[in-house]
C-alpha cells in the first residue's frame, strides 16, 4: 500500500514539474494537444531567452500548437490572451504558429518595430533546417531588431577595423604593430577575424557583453575569435563567431587559457598574446583538416627540448651499453668463485628443510581511477562542442571567460 | 702448563678459538662452528706421493724473475716461459713430490696459433696496427702444477623469504606478503676442483681456462713430458685449500639457495658449512702460454691444452672506444628524435 502511494506520490510530481516546465518556459510545443517540448530539448535555447530577458529585458516566446483553431483569428486571439497573461517585462515577443496559420503579436516600446518584420521572422523559422535552428534565428532577429533601436553598448565603437585594440595600453607601439602583422596575417589567411582587445573599465557591462558588442558593432566578419583582456576584473575573455565557434570549442579555449594565464599573471602580455594567436591558428588549421580539438580530441602536446631530451638519455644509455659490450670482449680473464663443474653427480642432498610462516601482512591501497587532471579553469564539456548565447546585436556567439 | 695445541679450520684454514659460550670451536675468520670432538686428532695435511728423484729431468731457473721450470734432457729452455728473460740450468730435480696424475697435451702449437688470430677475429676496439706489429714473442706448451682437491660439504642454512600475493577487492589493490624462515640442510659432494699450485701464472689465468676433463687423465710418466716445459709446484697444499674450499663454499651456498625458488625474495640470514676434506691429489695439467709483443709490451694469453679454450686480454684503442660511443650516442639520439618527429607529424 505503501509502495503504490509512493509511486502515486512520484508520478503526480512528474507531471505538476512537467506543467511548470511547460509554462515557465520560453518554448511550448504542443502537438494533438499533448506537451511533447521536453524542456531538454530546448534547454539551451530556454536558457539563452532566459538570459535575454534578464540582460535586454524582451520577454521572447514560441508557442506551436496545432489544436490552435486554424484560422487568422485563432493564432490571433491566442497570442493576445498569451501576452496578456504574460507582462513584465519592457518588451514582449510571442510567435505562436498552427496548423496553416502563425502570428507575431508584441508589446512594449519597440512593438511596432518587431510586428512590421512579422513575415521575415516567420520566414527565418519557417526556411531553418530545423525547427531548432529556426526558433534561434527567429529569436536572435527579434533581438537585432529591437537592441539596434535602443541599445547604447559600453564597448567601444572604433573606426578602420584594428586586429589590436589596446584600450588599456599594455603594450608599446612596436608590439602593437608586430601583433597587427601577425593577426592579420592569420585572419587574411583563415578568412577570419581574428583579435586582440584590452581594456581597463568595463563600462559596468559584462565581460562577455563587452567583448561580444565590441565584435558586432565594428563591422567585423561573421566568423572570428576575439580575445579580450579586462584589467580591472584580472579576466581573459574569449568571444568566438560564425566558423570561429565551430573551430574553437569550449575545451579549445580553456586550453588556450591554460598557456597563457601564467604569462598574463605576470604581466607578459605581450607574449600571451603572440601564444594566443599562435595557438588559435594551429587550432584552426586542426579543425580545417577535418579534426576540430575538443574534449575527445584533445590536442597534440608541443614537439619541444624535452623530446630530444628523452631521445639524448637514450642514447647516452646504449653508449655506454655498447662502449661496456665492445671493451668486454678485450679481456675474458676472471677469477673463479665457484667449483661448480666439480659437482659429484647425484651427489647433492637435501637431509632436512622446514619452511616456517613466521608472518603475514596484507596491505589495501585505493585503485586509482581514472582521474584526468583538469587543467585551466575547467567548465562543463558536456558532450563537447562550443555553448552559444545570443549577444545584444542578436547574432550568436560562442565563448567564455577565466581570472588570471 | 699445559701443552699449547693448534687446530685449523677446515674451511679456511685460519686458526681456531673455542668459543666458551656455544661450547665449540670456532673459526675468527669464516665464522664457521664445528664441535670440538672432531678435534681430537690433529688433522693430517700432508700429502702422499713419492719423491722425485729423477735424472732425465733438469730444473731451469730464471735469473730476472725467479720462475723454476723443469724440462727434460733434450728439451733445452733457453727462455723463461713467463717474463721471456735467460734462462739457466740449476740441476736435477729432487726432494720434490712427483704428480700423481697428467692431462696430456691435445692441442699443438699450431693450433694455440689460430686460436690466437680467432680470438683477435671481431674485437671492434683492437688497435688497428696491432694484427700487422704484434709478434708472437714466446709459445710455450706447459705443464703446469695443480692441487685437486676432494671433498663433501654439508651445509645448515637458513633464509629469510617472502612470498607477495596480489588481488583486487572492491576498490582496493591488496598486496599480502608473507614471511618465512626458511631452513634448509644436506650435503653436497664435490670432485677434483683444481687451485693452480705454481705461483709464476696468475691465478686469474688458470681458472680462466677450466674447466679441465679429468677423465682423460693418466697416471703420471715422465715420457708425457717430453718437447714440453714443466712447472714446479711452490704453493702449499694449505695455501691452496683455502682457494678450493672457498669455492666449494660458494657454490654449495647458491646450490642451497636454488631450491628456495618459489619464493618472491630469499636472502640467506646465517649459514654454516661445514666441509668434510677427501683426497688431495697433486696433479699436471697442459696449458699453452703466448708473449704478444706490441709496441715494446707483452701481452699475455693462455689456452687450455686439452680444450683449447682460448683466454687473454688484449689492449683497446682508446680513440676508437670514444668515437664508437659518441657515434652511438650520436646516431641513438638523432634517430630516436627523428621518430618522435615523425610520430608528433603524423598523429
Amino acid at each position: 500500500m505503501k509502495k503504490i502511494l509512493c509511486i502515486l506520490f512520484a508520478m503526480l510530481l512528474l507531471g505538476i514539474g512537467q506543467q511548470v516546465n511547460a509554462e515557465d518556459g520560453h518554448i511550448i510545443m504542443k502537438d494533438g494537444g499533448t506537451d511533447y517540448s521536453s524542456y531538454e530539448t530546448y534547454q539551451e535555447l530556454n536558457e539563452d531567452l532566459e538570459r535575454i530577458e534578464n540582460e535586454y529585458d524582451i520577454a521572447i516566446y514560441f508557442i506551436y500548437d496545432d489544436s490552435i483553431e486554424n484560422s487568422e483569428n485563432g493564432v490571433s486571439s491566442y497570442a493576445k490572451d498569451f501576452l496578456n497573461r504574460h507582462q513584465g517585462a519592457k518588451n514582449t515577443v510571442v510567435m505562436v504558429v498552427a496548423k496553416n496559420y502563425y502570428t507575431v503579436k508584441t508589446d512594449g516600446p519597440q512593438g511596432n518595430l518587431v510586428s512590421n518584420e512579422a513575415r521575415k521572422l516567420f520566414e527565418l523559422y519557417n526556411n531553418a533546417s530545423s525547427r531548432y535552428d529556426g526558433i534561434e534565428a527567429f529569436y536572435q532577429y527579434v533581438v537585432k531588431i529591437i537592441n539596434e533601436e535602443s541599445y547604447v553598448s559600453g564597448a567601444p565603437r572604433v573606426s578602420g577595423k584594428p586586429r589590436v585594440y589596446d584600450g588599456a595600453g599594455l603594450l608599446g607601439s612596436d608590439e602593437v604593430s608586430s601583433l597587427t602583422r601577425k593577426l592579420k596575417d592569420l585572419s587574411d589567411r583563415h578568412d577570419m577575424d581574428i583579435l586582440v582587445l584590452t581594456s581597463d573599465s568595463l563600462n559596468g557591462m559584462d565581460t562577455d557583453n563587452y567583448a561580444d558588442d565590441f565584435y558586432d558593432y565594428n563591422g567585423y566578419k561573421d566568423d572570428g575569435v576575439l580575445l579580450f583582456i579586462s584589467m580591472s576584473t584580472s579576466e581573459m575573455y574569449i568571444s568566438t563567431k560564425g566558423r570561429g565557434t565551430d573551430y574553437i570549442t569550449d575545451y579549445g579555449i580553456d586550453y588556450i587559457f591554460g598557456q597563457i594565464s601564467d604569462d598574463l599573471s605576470s604581466d607578459r602580455f605581450y607574449d600571451a598574446f603572440v601564444k594566443y594567436a599562435d595557438l588559435t591558428d594551429g587550432l584552426i588549421r586542426e579543425a580545417e583538416s577535418g579534426n576540430v580539438v575538443d574534449v575527445d580530441s584533445k590536442p597534440k602536446k608541443s614537439f619541444t627540448a624535452a623530446n630530444v631530451g628523452i631521445s639524448a638519455i637514450a642514447g647516452l644509455i646504449s653508449s655506454l651499453i655498447t662502449a661496456l659490450v665492445l671493451k668486454g670482449q678485450m679481456r675474458n680473464v676472471h677469477y673463479e668463485r665457484y667449483a661448480g663443474n666439480y659437482v659429484v653427480s647425484n651427489s647433492f642432498h637435501i637431509t632436512g628443510m622446514s619452511d616456517m610462516l613466521v608472518n603475514r601482512h596484507v596491505s589495501r591501497t585505493p585503485r586509482s581511477r581514472n582521474n584526468t587532471s583538469s587543467g585551466h579553469n575547467p567548465t562543463h564539456y558536456s558532450g563537447g562542442g562550443s555553448h552559444t548565447h545570443t549577444s545584444s546585436s542578436g547574432s550568436s556567439h560562442g565563448g567564455h571567460g577565466a581570472h588570471f | 702448563m699445559s701443552e699449547l695445541k693448534e687446530f685449523k679450520c677446515p674451511n679456511c684454514g685460519g686458526i681456531l678459538e673455542f668459543d666458551a659460550k656455544t661450547q665449540k670451536m670456532k673459526c675468527p675468520y669464516c665464522d664457521g662452528t664445528f664441535d670440538p670432538d672432531l678435534f681430537n686428532d690433529e688433522i693430517d695435511f700432508t700429502v702422499d706421493g713419492e719423491q722425485w728423484n729423477d735424472s732425465d729431468l733438469v730444473i731451469y731457473t730464471c735469473n730476472s724473475c725467479g720462475g723454476t721450470i723443469m724440462a727434460d734432457k733434450d728439451t733445452a729452455a733457453s727462455s723463461c716461459p713467463y717474463c721471456g728473460n735467460p734462462v739457466v740450468m740449476t740441476g736435477n730435480v729432487s726432494g720434490i713430490y712427483k704428480p700423481k696424475k697428467i692431462i696430456p697435451f691435445k692441442l699443438d702449437k699450431k693450433e694455440a696459433k689460430d686460436r690466437y688470430r680467432k680470438f683477435l677475429k671481431g674485437k671492434t676496439l683492437l688497435p688497428s696496427a696491432f694484427k700487422s706489429e704484434a709478434t708472437i714473442d714466446e709459445i710455450k706448451g706447459i705443464y703446469v702444477p695443480y692441487w685437486n682437491f676432494d671433498g663433501r660439504a654439508s651445509a645448515r642454512m637458513w633464509f629469510d623469504a617472502t612470498r607477495r600475493r596480489h588481488w583486487i577487492e572492491g576498490d582496493y589493490n591488496c598486496t599480502e606478503i608473507s614471511y618465512y624462515k626458511v631452513f634448509r640442510a644436506g650435503s653436497i659432494g664435490f670432485m677434483d676442483v683444481p687451485v693452480d699450485a705454481s705461483s709464476k701464472i696468475g691465478d686469474e689465468m688458470t681458472q680462466s681456462i677450466e674447466p679441465f676433463d679429468v677423465r682423460d687423465s693418466k697416471g703420471f710418466n715422465e715420457n708425457y713430458l717430453a718437447g714440453y716445459l714443466a712447472d714446479k709446484y711452490d704453493v702449499s697444499v694449505e695455501e691452496s685449500r683455502k682457494i678450493a674450499n672457498s669455492r666449494i663454499a660458494n657454490s654449495t651456498a647458491s646450490m642451497f639457495a636454488s631450491t628456495t625458488s618459489m619464493y618472491d625474495s630469499c636472502i640467506p640470514s646465517s649459514s654454516s658449512i661445514y666441509i668434510n676434506q677427501g683426497k688431495q691429489e697433486y696433479v699436471m695439467y697442459p696449458i699453452w702460454l703466448l708473449n704478444v709483443k706490441y709496441r715494446d709490451k707483452i701481452y699475455s694469453f693462455a689456452m687450455n691444452g686439452q680444450t683449447g679454450k682460448f683466454v687473454g686480454t688484449l689492449p683497446t684503442d682508446k680513440g676508437k672506444l670514444i668515437s664508437i660511443a659518441l657515434g652511438v650516442f650520436l646516431a641513438v639520439t638523432v634517430a630516436l628524435t627523428a621518430i618522435q618527429y615523425v610520430v608528433y607529424m603524423v598523429r
